[in-house]
């Protein structure tokens, strides 16, 4: 498997183009061990429209429902 | 739009009543405090049903005078937007709880950690400062709000020390709009900041001028940076911060599941994990105090924290330092500036130092953070 990181680049910006998607990263999942792509969207709407993959090369991909990111 | 949940406004004060001292209000005639109790059963039920309002009551305004005051959650997402109808005034509070065994506070992925304090992260220091202290630029007024954040730390560039924050925080207006001015280099930057003292920069200090970097908007940065260089003997020279005291002089990377703490102007000193690295993420800005949104900028490489419930960063703790959450000078990871109710996001500290460098060293000097150098 490519390294996760180089996995992220290559499709953050299509994961960032899907309409709610307010960011992406490099996260574990719930086991708190394995790395997974975590996908950030605005809200519960907008994460269930969202066409996100279960799984990228290999790695596990996860939709967060965060809310926007908004300068604190 | 630019609000309190971002930068954290305080918004004018219209006081119903004339201003009585609280032995007049005694002695005299009823009709303030009637109207007062009038308001409050007027407005009540349906700001009870605001989210983040706490409750009201009938008490004094800054200036002695009668006003409803409405108590607001301070920690709660919403606390921004509850608006104030005209006769009274916004209280930020922590939530009412009954109190029985001290508790610690709690943030993000990991119980425990803060717990409460006696240390003000909003009231004027006597000088030299501690940073982890409200702050902000002396004239982010604006559209009938002022702003302000968090003096969160020092940097040093050869000889001179700098306050860092962010860019929002020092030199976010840009354009002429609601207050006819700009951000400038040279400008006073103040401790509190304006939203900690009523608006009025009278009551506030100047602890240091203005370097604007125009950090953000670009479409090369990578960083939400705000600096300002230290007034002579106004910030404490070893770079101590509240709650944390003096740090290492040296960094360390980030990495999935690392404990952390901050000490900022809302918050306080919190804790929580790091719950993502390299991520992509896309923050919207306003162009000077509640001017409303402006631009979006569009970060990599991002540190991203676990916030569940805003505990761990709200809106003012913008400009804070995420440091390892270890006794003694711990070292910087990350320079705080954005996030959600479940997340929060920093800037990683090697890219902040970084952009420093390029902007101020000349090709000469490093910009390095002011802190305790470790031993040989």
């Amino acid at each position: 498997m490519r390294d996760i990181n180089a996995v992220l680049a290559a499709n953050s910006k299509a994961l960032m183009a899907e309409p709610g998607v307010v960011g992406v990263y490099v996260g574990l999942a719930p086991d708190q061990k394995t790395q997974c792509l975590k996908v950030m969207i605005k809200d519960r709407e907008a994460a269930a429209r969202a066409k996100i993959p279960k799984e990228i090369e290999g790695y596990r991909v996860i939709k967060e429902v965060t809310g926007e990111m908004r300068a604190l | 739009m630019k609000h309190l949940s971002r930068r954290l406004f305080l918004r004018a004060v219209l006081v119903l009543a004339s201003a009585l001292s609280v032995t007049s209000i005694l002695s005299a005639a009823p009709g303030p405090l009637d109207k007062a109790y009038s308001l409050q059963k007027r407005v009540t039920g349906q700001l009870m049903k605001e989210p983040g309002v706490l409750g009201t009551a009938i008490g004094l305004d800054a200036n002695g005078a009668v006003a409803l005051v409405i108590y607001v959650d301070v920690a709660h997402p919403n606390a921004g937007n509850v608006k104030a109808p005209l006769g009274c005034t916004i209280q930020l509070t922590d939530k009412f709880r009954a109190m029985g065994k001290p508790g610690g506070g709690s943030a993000g992925g990991k119980p425990g950690g803060g717990g409460g304090t006696a240390v003000s992260h909003t009231a004027i220091q006597t000088p030299p400062i501690l940073l982890g202290t409200s702050g902000g630029w002396s004239k982010d007024l604006a559209n009938g709000y002022c702003c302000g954040g968090t003096f969160g730390s020092l940097v040093q560039v050869g000889t001179k020390q700098y306050i860092l924050s962010n860019y929002h925080v020092m030199e976010a207006d840009i354009v002429s709009g609601g207050n006819g001015t700009t951000a400038t280099s040279g400008d006073p930057v103040i401790q509190p900041g304006l939203i900690d003292v009523n608006c009025d920069g009278t009551k506030a200090q100047a602890v240091g001028s203005l370097v604007k970097l125009s950090s953000i908007p670009s479409s090369t940065s990578n960083v939400d940076v705000g600096l300002a260089l230290v007034n002579p003997g106004m910030v404490s020279a070893d770079g101590a911060i509240l709650e944390i005291g003096t740090i290492s002089s040296t960094t360390v990377a980030a990495s999935l599941n690392q404990a952390v703490k901050k000490s900022g102007r809302t918050t306080g000193l919190s804790r929580s994990t790091i719950v993502g690295l390299n991520a992509t993420i896309s923050v919207a800005y306003d162009n000077e105090c509640a001017g409303g949104q402006a631009f979006t900028q569009t970060y990599t490489g991002q540190i991203v924290i676990g916030n569940k419930g805003s505990k761990f960063l709200n809106s003012g703790d913008s400009g804070s330092l995420m440091v390892e959450d270890v006794a003694t000078n711990p070292r910087a990871v990350g320079l705080l500036y954005a996030g959600s109710s479940t997340s929060a996001i920093a800037n990683p500290i090697g890219d902040v130092l970084a952009f420093i460098t390029g902007a101020l060293g000349g090709g000469v000097d490093t910009a390095t953070m002011v802190g305790v150098s470790p031993a040989p």
